[in-house]
């Protein structure tokens, strides 16, 4: 390099940073923040501003920034992820921290920012990617800028507006710019606000802006409904979309279904070898039920649940032949595999989109198109069955909590229908147990139960038998069964093959069952299923209250033999006896021969869907509950 | 540690064999260039058919065989370290699937993963090979995953793959153990004699042969096959490995053995010490960029030594200013939770100042720097924390440590200073620290010492009047010292507002109302932490015509006994020692008389390990009840697990014990 050239690099250089010389002047102080925004914050969004670009169905380019500042040491922003995948680049990330008065004290370096793979929790590889940025810095308050750019080339929908991401987050300022062709119009759907749009037309495209102010933060508080009911947010949609060459629109179920149907059909082929082996194992069915149950049972006993995704495969299945050599594949690939064999012996079915877990209230809603589905089960239609093709051990047509009581998306030849899966009754959810204590005059005891599980309280055992060794069962058992130390003598559990139910049988002796004092002895009534889930009070509840499933009911009866030499010196209380909408709840305490006791308990645990003022008419309920639980009776020594 | 082979040790040491034993030379080619048997695919029928582990019947899988074949070959410019690895596995129970059937190798970068290849063979003989392989980089690591296909219960699945390191010092470690039954695990290895390393052994001690191998070398298109005796290291029917509550690490008992390069000796010349002296590993560390440069190079803290500067004029005595400037890391540097290190990370001390965040290692050095240049001696100590396993006294290796604290001598006691948490006052390490010794990193005297562990301490005392209602009523004070006191200002720090203890007793006791909760002492690590306040609690006694039920105790240190499990299979390790106590003094309505109380009790256990004295009285018509609990043995050996499993029940069973009063 020449003199010269060096010279003309550095006057270059020089320019450059004159040109973008950094704004020296405070950046977010944190006295600016309005008081009612600051108050039981955690953090507070002092602004965020995105744009989101759309060139065609496929290209789009997404410009964010935000700047939070940070008030207390533990909140929720410590991790930032920029998500990416084959169709989209991640550039200009670009991080900033400023202290409380606003001075810039830092700049986030490269070697800060990670490029990871994306962790679903259940796939063993995705080939979707983040940039994970940490948010930390040593001392409150502070304020974190981030901003980054993401370029698409292919689409699989729009980022929504969630306005306020967070509990104990306030927004000072949040905006949202969304363009597209006109042609292109997306969708959008409010949730838990009346904001709207401005919306401007060019001769080109179509452009609307939200901008939001002044959002205090909202406590999170036990018992209440997904934040996703409570915050504030915009769901928005794509009208068309592209990716992979393959076209779509959102504009409504039918259309977003027909796209998945396009996807997803003709792959649902197996081998010669396969389509005999499936007549030849429902040759001697006589109905359709047991034809399905046959080949269910099969599914379940041969393949298994492994997630692997890849490209479009988050909507696509992998071809019924890979399962069949495999033996293995997601929900979508082994819910097909089940519809390829049910084809042979033809019985039709039919691919369903559900969002499975424990919130059923957040499946999307009929009137709003959007892709917000995480699983994958399959319907079929002349039997009205559903089927969860993932499980080893479910019996035929139970889907169990993950996927009942839901809108979900059949994906039929016709296009999307959106229906409902069967909620299971609460008179479903039971537990029936029978105990026998045998008491000794140390204190000691043993004790034998026999039980039926019935519905959702039945499926995590069953799941657990089925799945883990005995030693892990046995060791989760110890660690649910709340008793002093015990030695278990026997323990069994038999899933039942048809119908969703468990036998659960144990025999265990405990060297400390009832306290002594002198010559009385202290016997719980109810050590081994007491109710606690009293909330604990609080000053002023601001959220509703709502406790979702189906609800469950208990029926246990208790025989105590006392022993030898003693008698009851005092039942404290005789019966129990609570009603209320929340559910209901009796215990009955009795003497029965010369040396027994029996304690009877009945207990119904209604859904719950209150406002927030009723907070305490349904703590107290659970108050009464957990408290006669703890009962006792007292045992005397016979002069 | 870097030191670079360059190309002529090859030749020495090829001229080594050639001269001395001509033999050898063709075994090292062999193992250099031939192609390695393994027993991939040639499974016994009886394995095949095999539907339980005969030494252990309720296994869901048992590795079957676990060979290893650790070689020393040249490279381009130095020496490489290969793992040839082969298993199988037969998978019993479908439970053994999820552990099992998916397999993820992970490689760092000075690692390769050469080959791999995987297949399923079932109990018919169908054999299904691993077609898919998914590659992933995740930061500087590179994983290679991959599903066994085709799975039943009683599949035999089978891996080989071939490792190559340039980490030379530390050759690949060798588990024989799992958290499964093994069968026969061996490890194979071919070192050139002049590489010499020390062996460090774990657990049970392998048994050693001479094994034949055999291998196959293709010259002019001809197999042409060799056998060749190399050290074998092996050991038959391996039970699993299970975790456990109270124990540190597994690692600790996991039958294993690793390795450390001790001597590189070449033709003609003195042999080369690797594995130094203690004093030449302080001389190495103590010249390292990113430990002792750190140090000794004012350019790398000067930012904090200009903080800290003021800190120091305020402070009058030694102590004091020690004090000032650990107060002044941990409050203004943040830890990056489990980042423990014993160099940095940042690129140097002042950096990672900036970015207020740190690992464990940095923030101590932030605190040796500074004190060093105020005057005050401070010394690395380096720790191989709990979860990293026992330290190794004999040997100097530098991977046995894992983290970095400050050590103070001249001071009237010896200062062990661990910055990063502010609630934790000047000796009070991290627990993870506490594994019994640290090794100080001094240029003249590098040594070994003892690291104290600190104790926690509870006390509670209460005073209680009980109402002929039922109603408790009364005061508690909670007093916390050394850990006690740092997790409860860590709690409180949360929550301010008393909420979550609040919510922690309503529990227990959902109608407790607490009235004038105050604390004492919340911003100085020095004093005890205290907690005061009224409360009460309705319908705590229960009632009948002339008698009345009480149950003192409310809350206890060991609420529930922390070892439920039957049998022990590793020992019991406590990280501290413990000692707490509670008092309760209770007044009785007037109209009642005392009729029972509960009896006292007195555990001690051998050598005063644990203690725990419980007495109850009568006092004036008032009942006064005093626990004391103590833990001062902190490792229990497996057959003293008996002991101290019934220690704690009985102290358990102490809480439910009732006092009954009667109507005069």
């Amino acid at each position: 390099m020449t003199i010269k050239a060096l010279f003309v690099l550095t006057f270059t250089s020089c320019w450059l940073t004159i040109g973008f010389a950094e704004n020296t002047s405070p950046q977010y102080p944190i006295d600016e923040i309005p008081e009612n925004l600051k108050k039981d914050a955690d953090a507070v969004i002092r602004t965020e501003e995105q744009t989101f670009e759309v060139e065609s169905p496929a290209k789009a380019t997404h410009r964010y920034k935000i700047a939070i500042s940070i008030l207390k040491k533990d909140h929720a922003w410590s991790d930032f992820t920029v998500h990416y995948n084959q169709w989209s680049k991640v550039t200009n990330i670009r991080a900033r921290f400023y202290d409380a008065t606003g001075k810039l004290i830092r700049k986030l370096e490269k070697d800060e920012i990670n490029d990871r793979a994306a962790y679903d929790g259940v796939s063993i590889y995705n080939d979707s990617r983040f940039k994970h940025i940490v948010n930390t810095y040593g001392v409150v308050p502070y304020t974190f800028e981030l901003e980054y750019e993401v370029k698409h080339v292919g689409l699989r929908g729009y980022p929504d507006w969630d306005i306020q991401p967070q509990y104990a987050t306030a927004v000072q300022h949040s905006e949202y710019t969304l363009s597209t062709p006109l042609s292109m119009r997306p969708l959008f759907k409010n949730w838990n606000t009346q904001i709207k749009p401005e919306e401007t037309n060019s001769s080109k495209t179509t452009t609307l802006k939200w901008a939001a102010n002044g959002i205090e933060p909202v406590k999170s508080e036990p018992m209440s409904p997904p934040a996703a009911r409570v915050l504030p947010w915009v769901a928005i949609s794509p009208a068309e979309f592209e990716v992979e060459g393959k076209q779509g629109r959102m504009t409504d179920w039918m259309t977003f279904g027909r796209f998945l149907y396009e996807l997803n059909k003709d792959r649902d082929k197996i081998s010669p070898d396969l389509q005999a082996k499936v007549k030849e194992m429902t040759a001697s069915a006589k109905t359709n039920f047991e034809k399905i149950d046959t080949l269910y049972h099969y599914m379940q006993k041969n393949m298994r649940y492994i997630s692997v995704q890849l490209g479009i495969g988050g909507w696509q299945t992998f071809e019924a032949s890979y399962v069949e050599q495999n033996k293995y594949g997601d929900c979508k690939a082994l819910s097909n595999f089940m519809k390829a064999m049910l084809k042979v012996v033809g019985i039709e079915s039919v691919l369903t989109v559900v969002r499975a877990g424990d919130e059923r209230e957040l499946s999307p809603s009929e009137d709003f198109c959007s892709p917000a589905f995480n699983h994958m089960i399959l319907h079929i239609p002349s039997e009205n069955m559903w089927l969860e093709c993932t499980s080893t051990d479910a019996p035929t047509g139970y889907l169990s909590d993950f996927t009942e009581g839901r809108r979900v998306l059949l994906i039929t030849r016709e296009g999307g229908k959106m229906v409902k899966t069967p909620t299971s009754a609460l008179d479903k959810n039971t537990q029936v147990s029978k105990t026998d204590i045998v008491l000794t005059e140390s204190g000691s005891a043993t004790l034998k139960n026999g039980a039926i599980l019935r519905g959702a309280l039945h499926d995590s055992w069953r799941q657990l038998v089925t799945n883990v060794s005995k030693e892990e069962f046995q060791k989760t058992f110890v660690n649910v069964l709340k008793l002093p130390t015990y030695t278990i003598k026997s323990l069994d559990a038999k899933p039942d093959q048809k119908k969703p139910e468990l036998a659960l049988n144990y025999e265990l002796s405990m060297e400390k069952y009832a306290s002594k004092a002198g010559t009385r002895l202290f016997v719980p009534m109810n050590l081994h299923n007491p109710f606690d889930d009293t909330p604990s009070p609080t000053e002023k509840r601001n959220l509703p209250i709502e406790i979702g499933g189906d609800g469950y009911a208990e029926n246990d009866e208790v025989t105590f033999t006392m022993p030898e030499g003693y008698d009851v010196e005092t039942i404290p209380t005789k019966e129990f006896d609570y009603k209320s909408e929340f559910g209901y709840y009796k215990a009955t305490i009795e003497r029965a021969g010369d040396n027994k006791l029996v304690y009877k308990r009945q207990l119904e645990i209604r859904p719950v869907h209150i406002a927030a003022d009723r907070f305490n008419d349904l703590r107290d309920f659970y108050k009464k509950i957990q408290q006669a639980d703890t009962t006792k009776v007292i045992l005397k020594k016979k002069a | 540690m870097s030191v670079s082979f360059k190309p002529i040790l090859i030749i020495a040491y090829l001229l080594v064999n050639t001269i001395i034993v001509e033999a050898q030379i063709v075994s090292f080619l062999v193992a250099g260039l031939g192609e390695l048997e393994t027993p991939f695919g040639k499974v016994p029928k009886e394995d095949l058919q095999m539907t339980s582990y005969f030494m252990d019947t309720s296994a869901v899988a048992v590795i079957l065989l676990d060979n290893g074949f650790l070689s020393l070959e040249p490279a381009a410019s130095s020496w490489e370290c290969n793992l040839i690895s082969f298993q199988r596995i037969k998978l019993l129970k479908k439970a053994a699937f999820e552990d099992f059937g998916k397999r993820i190798i992970t490689t760092q970068g000075h690692e390769k993963l050469v080959s791999v290849k995987a297949q399923t063979i079932n109990p018919d003989g169908t054999i299904t090979p691993v077609k898919d392989f998914f590659n992933e980089t995740d930061g500087a690591l590179l994983h290679k995953k991959f599903v066994f296909p085709n799975l039943q219960e009683g599949s035999i699945i089978e891996l080989e793959y071939k490792l190559k390191s340039k980490n030379i010092f530390e050759l690949y470690p060798w588990y024989f153990q799992s958290k499964v039954p093994v069968h026969h695990s061996e490890l194979v290895m071919d070192l050139p004699p002049m590489f010499e390393y020390m062996y460090f052994f774990k657990g049970q001690s392998p048994k050693t042969d001479l094994h034949t191998i055999r291998k196959k070398l293709v010259i002019d298109n001809t197999p042409v096959y060799d056998t060749i005796k190399y050290n074998r290291y092996y050991l038959d029917s391996l039970s699993a490995m299970r975790p456990e509550r109270f124990v540190t690490t597994v690692d600790n008992y996991m039958s294993s053995v690793k390795f450390q390069l001790r001597y590189i000796r070449q033709l003609y010349q003195k042999p080369e010490k690797i594995l130094h002296e203690w004093k030449d590993l302080a001389k190495e560390l103590l010249e390292n960029k990113k430990l002792g440069h750190q140090l000794n190079n004012r350019r790398n803290y000067d930012n904090i030594w200009r903080g800290v500067k003021p800190l120091l004029e305020k402070a009058v005595t030694k102590e004091e200013k020690i004090r000032a400037v650990y107060e002044y890391i941990s409050k203004n540097v943040a830890w990056i939770e489990d980042d423990f290190s014993i160099f940095t990370d940042a690129p140097n001390l002042d950096e990672a100042f900036k970015r207020k965040r740190a690992n464990s290692g940095e923030l101590n050095m932030m605190l040796i720097a500074s004190l060093n240049e105020a005057g005050i001696k401070a010394t690395p100590l380096l720790v191989s924390t709990i979860e990293h396993g026992f330290p190794n006294k004999e040997y100097p290796m530098v991977k046995q440590f894992n983290h970095l604290i400050c050590y103070v001598e001249d001071t009237e006691k010896p200062l062990f200073l661990d910055a990063g948490n502010i609630h934790r006052p000047m000796n009070l390490p991290r627990t993870s620290s506490l594994n019994g010794a640290g090794w100080v990193l001094d240029k003249n005297n590098p040594r070994w010492i003892d690291i104290p562990t600190p104790l926690s301490n509870t006390t509670v005392a209460s005073h209680f009047i009980l109402q002929k209602n039922g109603t408790l009523k009364g005061e508690m004070s909670l007093t916390y010292l050394g850990y006690a006191a740092m997790e409860e200002r860590m709690r409180f720090e949360q929550d301010k507002n008393h909420e979550d203890f609040k919510k922690m007793w309503s529990k227990d006791f959902p109608d407790i109302i607490f009235d004038n909760i105050t604390v004492l002492h919340t911003d100085t690590a020095y004093l005890p932490f205290k907690r005061m306040m009224n409360c009460s609690i309705s319908d705590f006694a229960v009632l009948t015509d002339n008698l009345m039920y009480v149950k003192p105790i409310l809350k206890m240190s060991f609420d529930e006994n922390p070892f439920k499990q039957e049998r022990r299979n590793y020992p019991v390790e406590f990280p501290f020692p413990i000692q707490d106590s509670l008092e309760i003094n209770l007044t009785i309505p007037n109209n009642y008389n005392i009729e029972d109380l509960p009896k006292d009790l007195t555990l001690i256990l051998p050598n005063d390990g644990a203690k725990f004295i419980y007495t109850c009285e009568n006092v004036n018509d008032k009942i006064r009840i005093k626990i004391v609990i103590n833990i001062n043995q902190l490792r229990y050996k497996v057959e003293e697990y008996d002991k101290i499993k019934s220690f704690f029940n009985q102290i358990v069973d102490k809480k439910q014990e009732q006092i009954v009063l009667k109507k005069k």
